[in-house]
Parts: C-alpha cells; structure tokens; sequence
C-alpha cells in the first residue's frame, strides 16, 4: 500500500477497459401497452483501476446496464466494449459479479462454493483449493470455510461471495447492490474494506447502490441516474486517494459531494414515487 | 474543494428499428388457451384414427363411438339412476364430514389440552391407509349407497378437522391482545376474530375435503358391484363394450371435476381478503 | 408442566384402552356377530400364526412388485417430462392447467379400463399406479425446475458455467427438495390405489388377500391382513417423510 493512496483515473493504459455506447434496453413492442423501456441510451466508460458507482431510484436501469456490461442482458440497441472486445454473454474470465440476494450455492459449504465457482471458470482442479483458501483469508472468512450458507450471518455471506469474486481473479468486479440487505454499520465497514481491496489490487469495480453516503464514499465517479426510463443524467467526480479511510467518511469533503448527489437525486426520486406503474423486474435472457 | 459534475443531455430517443409485424408464433406464444385446444382436438383425432385402424373393439373405443354412447347411457334410467345416487353419497359424504369435522375440529381448536392430548391420535389415523378396508365397507354397511356415505365421510371428515383446528391455532396473537385491550368480552372475540378465521380455514377445508370424499366415493362405488354404478363398470366390462365404459367413466370424471372446481370457486371467492391466499 | 404432560399421555392411554375394552366387550357380550367383528384375541392369533408361517409374503411381494415397477417407470419419466416441460414458458402455460384439472379426477377410475385391457392380473395394477404416480411427479419437476432461484443460474453464468454443469450442479441439487415432495405424494397415492385395486379385481397382493378371507368368511384372518397391509404401508409412507425430510435439510 502506497504513502500517498492510489488515485483512479491514473489509467493504466489510453483507453477505458469498458465502454458503454448508446445502450438501450427496452421490452415488448413499441406501442403496444406492454412495451417498457428500462434503459435510455447511456453511455459511460470506466478506466482500469476506478471505482464507478451507479446510483438512482428504483426501475432506473442502473441494474439493467450492470447486466448488460457484465454479459448477463443484452441490450435492444447499443454495444458495450470491454477490454476492446464486444460484450456477447458472460465473461468469467474478465467479469466477476456479486450480488444483492445471496447467491452461494445452500447444499455447499463456503469453500466448496468458491471451489465450484472456480471449477466454472475452468480453473485447473489441482489450484482450486489454494485459490479457494486464498479468497477467504484477504475477507476474513477463512474460519468459517466449513460452514454452510444458512449458519453465516447477511454480512458474512456477502464476504463469502466477495471472495468467491476475487478468488475468480477478474480484472473487473461489477458488484449490484451487494450491501442492501445489510444493516448500515455492516455495510459501513464493509465499505471500508472494499477500498482497501481496490486500493491493493487496482481491479476495476462498478458498484450499483441506493446509498448516497456509499456511492461518495467509495467512488472515484458516481453516475446518476434520472427516473424511469433511465438514463445517466451528471457524473460528479470523487477526488480522494484510495484506500479511504473513516476520517473521510465524517468529512465536509464528503458530506459537500453527498448534499449534491440528493439535489441531483431528489427530484428523480420523487417522480418515481409519483408515478403509478410499478417499475418492471429485470429479466434475463 | 471544487466538484467537478458532467451533465449528459438526453439523446433524442426514436422509434425502436425492427419489424413490428407480429407473426403466427407470436400470436400462438400469445394464446396457450388456443395452443390448448388445439392440443386437445389432435389428440382426439389420433385416438379415433388409431382406434379405428389398429384397435381391438374389445377394450378400446374411438370417441365417437364414446359420445354415441353417452347420449344412450343418459336415457338409460337405471344408469342415470345409479349416477344420481353418487351424487347423492358425495353431498350427504361431505355434509357429514363438515359438520362432524366441526363438532371435533372447534374445540380441539380452541383448547389447547384436548389438542395436546387427542389431535396426534387424530393425524395417527388420518396417516392409516384407507383402501385397503374396503372389503370391511361391506361386511359393515352392506351393499346399498350406506357404504359408499361411509367411505366418503371417512375420507371427508379429517381435512376438515386439520384445516379447522390449523386455522383456529394460526389466529394472530397479537389481534386479540389488541382487541382485549379495548375491552372486548370473551363472547366478542370469539364472534368477532375466531369466526371469521374459521370460517376461512373451513372454506379451504371445504375444498380438500371435497376431492377426499369424491374419491372415497368413487373408490367405494367401483368395489360395491353387487349395485351402484360399480355394477355397471363390471357389466360393461364383462359384456366387452368399452365405449359404454369409457362413457359411464368420462360421466364420472365430470361429476369429480364439477364438484371440486365449485369448492375451489367457492374457496376463492371467500378468501379474498388474505394477503398471501 | 411435568403433570400436565403426564396429564395428556394418561388421557391418550386411557382412550387406547377404552377402545380395546370396548372392542372386547362387544364380541364377548355377542353384541356384533363374530362374522363382523371377531373377538381381539382371535385376531392376534390369526396375526401371530400368519407372521411365524410366512404365508403373508407371497402376496406381500406381488404388492410390492406392482408397486415397485409403477413406481419406478412413473418416477423416471415423470422427471423427465417435467424438466422437458419447465424449459419452455409457453407449454408451462400450455399443459398446467390440462394436468391440473386431470389431476382433480380421481385416478381409480381408469381402473375398470385397465381391467378390461389388461386383465385382472399385475398388468392392470401396475398401469393404474402408473397413472396415479406420474401426475404428481411431471407437476412437482415441473414447478422444481421452473422455480430454481434465478439468482443462482445467473450467478452460476456469470462465472462461466457451461448448461451441462448448469444443469448438473445448480439445477438438480437445486430442484430436488420440491422433486422429492413430488415422489413422496406419487409414492403413497400409488401405494393406495394399488392396495385399492387389488380388493376391487385381483388375482394376488395384499388386498386381494384382505378381499379373499372376507369371500371365505375368514374375517379374523382379514383382520390379521389388514393389520400387516397397514403396517407395511405406514412404514413405507414413513422412510418416504423421512427422504423427503433429509432432502430438504440438505439442499436447501
């Protein structure tokens, strides 16, 4: 770990390692009634090496882009470009996910979902119990890499699935919500641990919450969001070394860029509240 | 400490590009109701063409030979007559199975020692097999429409009781500490929250105690042959004539299939307000 | 609360006594002919004498191969058809409500059809189980395999996950709780409606044997019977709840 932190948009080569263009996502047909657009055409592109949350309120697509960046949702138009290369379906080998519901396999143990998860990306058998056990030490679970899914608590298990996205060695981690079913102390210090992890590793993160104290806190660029359809409305920048620390939270640094995401979100969110059709599920190919 | 924001101005959002003719696949994807009947007309054509080409009259019958005979077996009076009594044992079956399930399900319901004490004896022989008494229906009842009554209330009467006794001991707690602290008399929660949720639980009861009693029924009726409608299945059947069979059965399968849908209509309009059904 | 424990299981004895009393006191007063209703120590005599000769096996493995061979072809091609039907939306919404109102007819009623195609031998047992099996098992695989948590598939994906190991490592252990449901209801109404059948038209098995010593007037011996057909039917049912049980603790 550097003295001096390490600061996102020192790119680590001239171009972006994703590029969004124009991507779009909309269902049914156009005109008839159950035609929805979940995503207007939005493009963003992150640098080796930030951290860019995505931020918005409920139905705004920031979960559909995050899918169709990671391969798991293709878009009705647009295309996305990750290390150069389109975007046609998964990626395991450049792309990890982390969920917001729990998506460790119940009938195995935490180091067996690791394993498994290696064993998907094609990962040698002989390696599978190192890496495995490697993940687990840089989150602190390594003691509990015998027990099963339902004896963790919420925050354990978000750990565990951390680990299992780093064990997979990706440049890219895209995280969705993964800290919303936790309590907010869990979620802060967590938080913390995110930036030191990023502040190490230099991998690139993007990390889709509804917190507006997260997004600044973690971020080296939050994209907002407007209401449904959404689209990508400013991008405020976030100039702090990483890995941040807890002074930063309690800064007026931070508290200054949080009282502009509200503005920037405020009005977006009232109009999702005011509108009367639910915002649709995301649905996956 | 400047911040530094970027706007992003909304792109002029046109019309999606594609084709917006809607195709055959997709109006069938659109219709499984369409795709259901469809379904069902070829599979009664390939049953009349097979049966006709390569069946043996003897055991098989295409449907229109079927149909042919159900019309006959509707002005056959003894038929008719002996269709009518099943019906006759499932109403006075599940009447029974309502009322005597009541009679034991409400106060096991509502205390809680009679529950700890007689309700594991209940479930006991609710898991005892049925079917194979049978032979004891006659020896007990004889061979009129008494043991098929019998058999149908025996299978009746304990969804009523589990459904009676789950639903009185799922009341919410907390609605009748809320009610006694305004002052309700025990007669008044026992009208105003136990009768309502009862009533509810004995609707879905209502329903599984329907499909029971149908079966026990119909299970009854194919073992008695000396009368009843099992004596015309082992008639059709000695005498080869299996699309009077297949006719007296579809004619059954009807009856089961109107009376259990009636309960499920029934439940359903009476359990509306359930938040989780 | 120990008396009041003590409480419930005196009352539970007691109404276990009361009705064994009951039941010797009618046959010894003559209340009920011995035909309907044979004395308890005549029907534990026959029972003991049936258990030591061993005469209760033959009909007890000709049950139990009925059961057996419906039980295994229903279960095998159910889950097939089942995970065959949950792969495509459209013929879930096709077929669901076709096998949900066929499953609301009582199956025995096939029985006299089978009877007249197959015979009164196992052939017709064996259908009728069948039927009676494969419902619940296609509807249960299917709602399994429909219902799989999509967050899981996703998550499998997004590692890489080829649809082989997809489906070998996600979807199965995945589904097999609910299967497993599924086959326990299959098991036991097939169960049923054989030892059904077999006292309707029947050459052999368990009920059959009950139906026969009622024929000869040998009402204890039906008794005897009835109280192994019984048994043996609420051990099965019971391993049946117990792997039921097991599987879901263990994969969910």
């Amino acid at each position: 770990m550097s003295q001096t932190g390490f600061h996102a948009g020192q790119a680590d080569g001239p171009d972006p390692i994703i590029v969004a263009r124009d991507v779009r996502q909309s269902f049914g047909v156009p005109g008839t009634p159950g035609h929805v657009v979940a995503l207007q055409d939005s493009s963003l592109s992150v640098h080796a090496g930030e951290l860019v949350c995505l931020i918005g309120p409920s139905g705004c697509g920031k979960s559909s882009l995050l899918n169709i960046i990671g391969g798991l949702a293709r878009p009705t138009s647009g295309e996305v470009l990750v290390k150069g290369r389109p975007v046609n379906g998964p990626m395991p080998k450049d792309i990890a996910f982390v969920f917001q519901e729990s998506t460790l396999f119940p009938w195995l143990d935490v180091i067996d979902n690791i394993k498994t998860g290696l064993e998907f990306q094609g990962v040698d058998r002989a390696q599978l119990e190192d890496r495995a056990i490697e993940a687990l030490k840089v989150v602190g679970m390594l003691d509990f890499r015998n027990h099963l899914p339902r004896q963790l608590s919420g925050g354990m298990k978000q750990r565990v699935q951390l680990a299992r996205a780093l064990s997979l060695d990706t440049d890219i981690i895209l995280m969705d919500e993964p800290f919303a079913a936790l309590d907010e102390q869990t979620r802060m210090v967590l938080g913390e641990d995110i930036s030191v992890l990023l502040a190490r590793s230099h991998k690139t993160i993007v990390f889709v919450t509804h917190s507006l104290v997260e997004a600044v806190f973690l971020a080296d660029r939050v994209a907002t969001f407007t209401a449904r359809p959404g689209r990508i409305k400013s991008i405020i920048e976030v100039d702090e070394p990483h890995p941040r620390s807890r002074e930063f939270m309690t800064s007026e640094k931070l508290s200054v860029l949080r009282n502009e995401l509200y503005e920037l979100l405020h009005d977006e969110v009232r109009r999702t509240m005011e509108s009367a059709e639910r915002p649709m599920a995301q649905a996956f190919a | 400490m400047t911040t530094t924001r970027t706007n992003i101005a909304p792109n002029d959002v046109g019309a999606v590009s594609g084709a917006s003719r809607l195709r055959l696949t997709t109006r069938l994807q659109n219709s499984p109701a369409a795709l259901r009947a469809g379904i069902i007309l070829l599979a009664l054509l390939g049953w009349e063409i097979a049966a006709r080409l390569w069946g043996n009259p003897l055991f098989m019958a295409p449907p229109s030979d079927v149909a042919v005979a159900f019309v006959g077996l509707v002005g056959n009076g003894a038929v008719m007559l002996a269709v009518w009594n099943v019906l006759v044992a499932c109403f006075l079956a599940f009447v029974l199975s309502v009322a005597l399930g009541l009679l034991i399900g409400v106060p096991l319901g509502l205390n809680a020692f009679l529950r700890d004490a007689l309700y594991p004896m209940v479930l006991l022989l609710y898991a005892v097999p049925q079917s194979p008494f049978l032979p004891l229906l006659t020896i007990a009842f004889g061979t009129g429409i008494e043991p098929k009554i019998a058999y149908g209330f025996t299978h009746g009467i304990f969804p009523i009781i589990v459904t009676v006794v789950g639903g009185v001991q799922n009341i919410d707690r907390r609605l009748v500490v809320a009610a006694q602290s305004m002052g309700a008399s025990r007669a008044q929660i026992l009208r105003r929250i136990v009768l309502p949720v009862l009533t509810q639980s004995l609707f879905s009861g209502m329903r599984l105690a329907m499909a029971a009693v149908v079966l026990g029924v119909m299970l009854a009726e194919l073992f008695v042959s000396a009368g009843g409608v099992g004596y015309f299945t082992k008639m059709f059947s000695n005498r080869f004539e299996p699309e009077n069979l297949f006719a007296l059965l579809v004619m059954l399968a009807l009856i089961a299939i109107t009376l259990n849908e009636s309960c499920r209509q029934v439940e359903r309009h009476y359990t509306k307000w359930r938040e989780n059904g | 609360m120990i008396a009041r424990r003590i409480a419930i299981h005196a009352v539970q004895a007691g109404l276990v006594f009361a009705l064994l009393a009951l039941w010797w006191w009618i046959t010894a007063t003559g209340q009920v002919h011995p035909f309907v209703l044979p004395p308890p120590m005549a029907v534990l005599d026959r029972l003991g004498k049936l258990l030591a000769s061993g005469t209760f096996w033959s009909p007890l493995s000709i049950t139990m191969w009925e059961f057996g061979v419906s039980f295994v072809t229903a279960t095998l091609l159910g889950l097939v058809f089942g995970f065959l039907i949950s792969r495509r939306r459209l013929v879930v919404r096709t077929f669901d409500p076709l096998l949900a109102a066929l499953y609301s007819v009582p199956m025995v009623l096939l029985l006299p059809l089978f009877v007249l195609t197959f015979g009164v031998g196992v052939g017709s047992k064996i259908a009728l189980g069948f039927v009676v099996a494969f419902f619940p098992v296609v509807l249960s695989t299917t709602t399994a395999f429909l219902t799989v948590d999509a967050s899981l598939q996703r998550a499998a994906l997004s590692m890489g996950a080829s649809q082989s190991q997809l489906f070998v490592r996600v979807l199965l252990p995945a589904s097999l709780p609910m299967v497993l449901s599924g086959m326990r209801i299959a098991l036991i109404t097939s169960l049923l409606s054989i030892l059904g059948a077999e006292t309707i038209a029947s050459l052999g098995g368990l009920g059959h044997e009950i139906f026969a010593r009622v024929e000869y007037m040998q009402t204890a011996e039906m008794y005897a019977y009835l109280a192994i057909t019984v048994i043996v039917a609420m051990m099965i049912n019971g391993l049946a709840l117990w792997i039921d049980a097991w599987g879901r603790r263990k994969f969910s």
